[in-house]
């Protein structure tokens, strides 16, 4: 009887350890403890059949069947915006290092533009967008990892097309009745080198932002984690030895 | 009635299980939980075909006492079928994750129902 | 809120416990008589074999139905997901050792399980799982497209189609038979392996069932590859 009661408390704590363990993985190993002991009371309970059953099929095979499918390393699905220039393989870098960190597996998706990816992020397609993303407030980011600013220019040139630079919050409407629209740093030096001889008249810099990485609304645990991860690479200077290799 | 020990922790073991299944948010977790009051079920009807002092239902000469068979027939079924319905969920799950790149169940909600908008 | 949900489990739970305390169980005065009647009509040894393979025959038909339903859902879904190769041979040479000499005693286990099943504890599920086991252990060490191969070569896909046939048929001569599923001549001397009317029929058939199809679930489930 006492025999019987120490393991049926046993039991009761390992399908608490189960169900309260953080890691699936953690808690497929509980779940086959958790099943030999059941295996055991069935046997005290004199249920040789149900116990040998339990035992074959309970602990082993389903222990099989759940470490099969969680074998496989987890995804980052990011979405890639395309910038020519160094900076889209710093924040390649930058990806992969977080990515082998935390044991995902990268999965770039590139786009041409930022509203089709924007798309992707909301229908959760895509968990985060990189690619030039400025840091304003109008949408969920990380710390930056490289500093930038935004020049506002009049738009003299028909080539420069709003919808391609994505930053809207910053395009106000000027006084004198012309478009103003807004580009960073990086996009504009790329485009002067395309365009040589072209002329553009900035208005107005804005300074003190960053380029950084979008990630979804309801990705706190993701936000963390790339924030940590980038804040530790900046203290440890990698980041900065990084930039140094792959933009300048 | 007199009660045996195993009712009472196959009950609780069924609402540890239960309990894991609500307030788990993960998907793989929540099938673990369901095995647990899967493993707490099998115990209750083991536990209440049992007599003290009894032999197991296996058939041997100047024995005459046994446990009760019936239960211990009703379950081993479902042990069986526990696996094939598990492998099925997680087949579903696993069809979930390449969709949606999720297996956080409060994720899914809000990812599916953008997906149903952009539609 | 997740307050609200522990308590209301609780009660659901505390309820479900009330109905078995209140239910007087009416079997538990006389669970022996199972022993004579077993004896005298079916002939097993083992008596819960005798009724899940006897008198509640239908039950485990069913059962095995709803596990050929599950790998069939199973191989239709799972065909959605990018394949990402076999599991491949064990480069550890002590692990490949180990693996191979493992394998053929787990599963010569297994089959000894499920041909016994009505003189000792076991029976076609748990037989049918250790076998899996064993071939489980001989992928580990060969990998997994050598050992599908030996199946494909062996026909077991068509053996497990065999066993549904032959599960069914004896259920439905069974049937036209007023329920009384084999001659009474099959009864035999119980305690010897002869015995227990099909008992040995229907292990073996749903045995190779469960064998099959746990292997296929397993290799499915090794084949294509989706992280959760």
């Amino acid at each position: 009887m006492a025999f019987k009661t120490i393991i049926g408390l046993i039991l009761l704590l390992m399908g608490i350890a189960t169900i309260s363990a953080r890691k699936a993985i953690t808690a497929v190993i509980f779940f086959a403890v958790t099943s030999t002991f059941a295996a055991i009371l069935f046997a005290l309970y004199r249920a040789p059949d149900v116990a040998l059953a339990e035992v074959a099929i309970g602990a082993a095979f389903t222990s099989f069947l759940y470490l099969i499918a969680l074998q496989h390393k987890g995804k980052l699905w990011v979405a890639l915006v395309e910038v020519k220039g160094g900076l889209n393989v710093l924040e390649k870098w930058i990806l992969e290092g977080f990515c082998e960190r935390y044991h995902l597996e990268l999965k770039l998706v590139p786009f041409p533009d930022i509203s089709r990816a924007k798309e992707k992020l909301n229908s959760g397609e895509v968990e985060m967008i990189a690619g030039g993303i400025v840091s304003t407030p109008s949408i969920i980011h990380t710390v930056p990892f490289l500093e930038t600013k935004v020049l506002l220019l009049t738009r003299s040139d028909k080539n420069i097309k709003t919808e391609d630079l994505g930053l809207s919050y910053f395009n106000t409407p000027s006084n004198e009745g012309t478009d103003v629209i807004a580009i960073d740093l990086m996009r504009y030096r790329n485009f002067l080198l395309s365009n040589l001889g072209v002329k553009v008249e900035v208005i107005k810099q804005i300074n003190g932002l960053g380029y950084v990485f979008e990630v979804r609304a309801d990705d706190k645990t993701l936000l963390k984690q790339l924030n940590d991860f980038i804040l530790e690479a900046e203290n440890t200077g990698r980041l900065k030895e990084g930039i140094g290799r792959f933009v300048y | 009635m007199k009660m045996d020990i195993g009712i009472y922790i196959g009950f609780l073991l069924e609402f540890v299980g239960i309990i894991g299944t609500v307030l788990r948010r993960n998907l793989v977790m929540k099938l673990l939980s369901l095995g647990i009051s899967d493993i707490g079920v099998v115990l209750i009807f083991v536990a209440v075909g049992y007599i003290p002092g009894a032999r197991a239902p296996i058939i041997e000469q100047n024995m005459d006492k046994y446990v009760d068979p019936l239960p211990q027939a009703l379950v081993i079924t479902s042990i069986v079928i526990g696996f094939a319905t598990l492998s099925l969920s997680l087949v579903f799950v696993m069809y979930l994750a390449n969709k949606f790149h999720t297996v956080d169940s409060t994720k899914l909600e809000k990812r599916v129902k953008d997906a149903k908008n952009s539609l | 809120m997740k307050y609200l949900a522990i308590v209301i489990t609780f009660i659901g739970v505390g309820l479900l416990f009330a109905f078995v305390l209140i239910t007087k169980i009416p079997s538990m005065n006389s669970p022996s008589a199972y022993a004579d009647l077993v004896l005298k009509e079916d002939g097993s040894s083992n008596v819960v074999s005798a009724i899940y393979l006897d008198y509640r025959l239908y039950d485990s038909l069913f059962e095995v139905l709803v596990f050929a339903s599950a790998i069939l859902g199973v191989s239709y879904y799972i065909s959605h997901f990018p394949e990402a190769g076999e599991v491949p041979p064990s480069d550890s040479k002590l692990f490949f050792i180990a693996t191979i000499a493992f394998a053929p005693v787990v599963a010569v286990w297994g089959i000894y399980i499920l041909l016994t099943g009505h003189l000792s504890p076991g029976g076609a599920f748990s037989g049918g799982a250790i076998g899996a086991s064993g071939i489980l252990f001989l992928a580990l060490a060969i990998g997994s497209k050598k050992t599908e191969r030996a199946f494909h070569k062996m026909h077991l896909e068509s053996l497990e189609k065999c066993a549904l046939l032959a599960l069914a048929s004896y259920i439905l001569l069974g049937a036209f038979n007023k329920g009384l599923f084999s001659p009474l001549f099959w009864v035999g001397t119980p305690g010897k392996f002869f015995s227990g009317r099909g008992a040995i029929i229907l292990n073996i058939s749903i045995g190779i069932k469960v064998f099959v199809g746990g292997w296929t679930i397993l290799y499915l489930f090794s084949r294509h590859r989706e992280s959760v």
